[in-house]
């Protein structure tokens, strides 16, 4: 009796061994698409969200400036979005003075309204950053980064949308080396424009540009 | 034939040949004015040369090493940049300037004050501010993050970010790869400002810049601080609040609105303000007293009574201003709170004594605020006889989760067994005291058993075991020993009392004496055990502690067992 092979033994074999090695090794580049977990906590405001004030981001990894590098992606993430007039962070950073808090700590949900109320804004953005760091191996550095976001509207009482969002670099490989993401920045770019995309489907509405 | 197929479309006879040369000249002349005026209105219309444009670079905010870091190099890459785009830049000497004179210390962010400063003063059309995310040369990563920004109306036009590895440079047979810093960065300029906008539209962009309207005549609340912040009813709130203004304040009116009501301060001497309310609980309120008395930064005081519905009361400072404007600005809010707070213990885990919880080592009482809230301080007392106090502890916040006695008193000594009453009283913010109390059972610090014999000499004895508190005895065995360590019997059970009877004692049998081993466990779990020398030394005697008689020293009393 002849033996059975589960791979019928062909001609064609190298060829499709070759393909299926591709696909396998494209196989990880499909299944990280892990997207933002977000949770709609209130409908969203009828009117649009035009003036965004981002509060400074609580850091709470081991990049001595991850907060500011985080925010300062965002704000520029935010920018280049039309309909939107994103807050200078200067203005920010004023009233905290003035109102004693400290960028390191979370403002009080009355400290929140005071500081819309102050820079006229339609929505606040605040967060924190949960993971940052750069696994760095001998021929490729794998950033890690997981940010949690909220979204509130001006004079709400609770926020509108919070989203936690993790990606590595590795997330984006598609074959081999290409589409890796090897620098903190750009990563940092990646996760803004990610979190920004599934909250403008989901009520961040821009005013008309 | 060959000059008609040439001529202009713009004529409107098409058979020039047919016209005399000076008319053909005069058309001529006309098409050519016509073309210069064409030209002269698009160049009137066309957006500003890019040279036109000024643009300052603030110095560079290095976040990949300490706060507030200066790159020097990346801000000279930047003003070149801006130069080789066709930008006006604004010197170094006059920007670091305009920094002191504005005393600029933090890099990378400006506030909206400060960038229309940057218009008046240097007559900057734009802002370009910049952030390095990443530099890192062992790695080989550099990262950035620039933004453009409106003088006229603070507002950012333009922003991009883009961070490089040499890693992503990886290309076949590593052609053209980039292989250190240098190259990384010319890599980065063309990605970074790939998305750079035309001069035409850069030039329509600043047009666009809107006026906006006065941001409130220059209104700038410095500090508000309300003591308290939560009060009862009828209790009096000090508000102070610290502005400033850019216009001459003497032109406004000032108005604070508590809640939903308005009240307007007027001033006799410039200095002090006053308002009168009347509360809603038709009671004379206090004047509010606003008080100014800094050239620069006034300072309101403001004194009224809380209103008498508990509520949150948003406060606001409005000036009116002559040209009919009013500025508002929310300054913050307190709370009315008659409710006291709703505290009280749970109920203790484990048996009960009487219905009260018992206990030999230490009691934990957990405390339940029934509406969480905000809780100012808290005393824990625990009275015995007489209200007098035994035990007391107290602190400032929230009350402990469990509060625990040891059974001790102050002095730190062993309370005595018997009823006590633990206390607990919190006071909210605003000052209203809420109370829990539990009556508990200090009980002796090991259980034990009175054991009674009685019978005739030679007769068998009548044993009776009965527990010496109140506590459940689970457990308990009577060993019966002679002198010489030969087991004459054992008996065990579960409960008390218990009436069993001793064998007869034959003393010529043990003429050293019968010794005898108790031990119990009561239903806390607490056990001991107490040796009796001799037996018969017992015989309507009993035993166990602080009930009568006191046992014959050679007992002993009782020990945990553990």
């Amino acid at each position: 009796m002849a033996k059975r092979f589960l791979v019928p033994i062909s001609p064609g074999r190298p060829f499709s061994s070759l393909l299926w090695a591709l696909l396998l090794l494209a196989l990880p580049g499909c299944l990280a698409s892990s997207g933002p977990v977000f949770t709609q906590l209130t409908a969203a405001p009828e009117k649009p969200m035009c003036r965004i004030a981002v509060l400074p981001l609580l850091n709470h990894t081991d990049f001595i400036q991850g907060g500011t590098i985080f925010y300062r992606i965002f704000m520029a993430e935010l920018n280049q979005r039309p309909g939107f007039t994103v807050i200078q962070e200067g203005d920010i950073r004023a009233i905290y003075r003035q109102l004693r808090i400290n960028p390191r700590s979370a403002p009080s949900h009355e400290q929140t309204l005071v500081l819309a109320d102050r820079l006229k804004a339609d929505a606040l953005i605040s967060g924190e950053i949960i993971t940052m760091r750069e696994n760095r191996g001998a021929k490729e550095t794998k950033p890690v980064l997981a940010v949690n976001l909220t979204l509130t509207p001006a004079g709400a009482d609770k926020p509108m949308l919070t989203t936690y969002h993790r990606r590595s670099g590795e997330d984006y490989r598609k074959i081999m080396h290409f589409g890796l993401v090897n620098t903190m920045t750009s990563l940092a770019a990646l996760v803004a424009d990610e979190i920004l995309d599934l909250w403008q489907a989901h009520g961040l509405t821009p005013c008309a540009s | 034939m060959a000059r008609n197929a040439v001529q202009s479309p713009l004529l409107l006879d098409g058979d020039a040949a047919a016209r005399p040369w000076g008319a053909v000249i005069i058309s001529r002349l006309q098409l050519a004015l016509i073309l210069a005026a064409w030209a002269l209105l698009l160049n009137l219309t066309a957006a500003l040369p890019a040279e036109a444009i000024t643009v300052a670079v603030f110095p560079v905010d290095d976040l990949s090493s300490a706060f507030n870091s200066l790159s020097q190099p990346m801000t000279e890459f930047l003003r070149e940049e801006m130069a080789r785009r066709g930008l006006t830049v604004i010197s170094s000497q006059e920007l670091d300037d305009f920094m002191t004179r504005h005393r600029l210390r933090m890099l990378g962010a400006l506030p909206s004050e400060d960038i229309t400063a940057a218009k008046a003063e240097l007559k900057a059309d734009l802002i370009l501010l910049g952030s390095v995310c990443q530099k890192d040369d062992q790695a080989g990563a550099l990262g950035l993050m620039v933004s453009l920004i409106r003088t006229a109306d603070a507002q950012t036009i333009w922003a991009s970010d883009k961070g490089l590895s040499l890693l992503d440079g990886q290309r076949l047979l590593g052609i053209h790869a980039p292989t250190g810093m240098g190259d990384l960065q010319g890599e980065l300029e063309r990605e970074l400002f790939a998305s750079w906008p035309p001069d035409d539209r850069l030039a329509a962009q600043l047009a666009e810049a809107q006026t906006g309207p006065e941001a409130g005549g220059g209104l700038e609340v410095d500090s508000v601080f309300f003591t308290p912040k939560r009060v009862r009813p009828g209790q009096e709130v000090k508000c102070t609040i610290h502005f400033k203004v850019k216009q001459n304040l003497a032109q406004a009116r000032v108005f604070i609105r508590v809640g939903s009501r308005i009240h307007m301060a007027t001033t006799d001497d410039g200095v002090y303000y006053q308002v009168s309310w009347i509360g809603s609980d038709d009671k004379n309120g206090r004047p509010l007293k606003v008080a100014m008395n800094a050239p620069d930064g006034r300072i309101i005081n403001g004194i009224w009574s809380g209103a008498p519905q508990d509520a949150e009361y948003p406060v606001s400072l409005i000036l009116e201003w002559p040209s009919g404007r009013q500025d508002e600005t929310y300054v913050g809010s307190y709370v009315v709170d008659s409710v006291p707070p709703s505290v009280r213990f749970k109920s203790p885990e484990g048996p009960k004594v009487e219905g009260l919880a018992a206990f030999r080592s230490e009691l934990a009482l957990p405390v339940c605020l029934d509406r969480p809230e905000p809780i100012g301080q808290w005393e824990f007392l625990v009275t015995g006889p007489g209200d007098l106090i035994v035990a007391r502890d107290q602190g400032t916040g929230q009350p402990p989760a469990e509060l625990i006695w040891r059974g001790q008193n102050q002095r730190g000594a062993r309370a005595d067994p018997g009823r006590y009453l633990a206390r607990l009283k919190v006071w909210d913010l605003a000052g209203n005291l809420g109370e829990a109390q539990e009556a508990v059972l200090l009980l002796p610090a090991q259980p034990g058993a009175n054991l009674t014999l009685a019978g005739q000499p030679n007769q068998p004895l009548k044993a009776r075991l009965t527990p010496r508190d109140g506590m459940r005895i689970t457990y308990w065995r009577l060993e019966l020993w002679s002198a010489d360590n030969v087991s004459l019997g054992t008996f065990e059970g579960q409960g008390l009392p218990a009436r069993f009877a001793l064998p007869r004692l034959d003393p010529t049998r043990s003429p050293g004496g019968i010794g005898c081993l108790l031990v119990v466990r009561d239903a806390l779990g607490d056990e001991s055990r107490r040796k009796i020398a001799d037996l018969q030394a017992l015989t309507k005697t009993k035993t166990g502690g602080g009930t009568g008689k006191a046992a014959p020293k050679a007992q002993g009393g009782w020990q945990s067992d553990f």
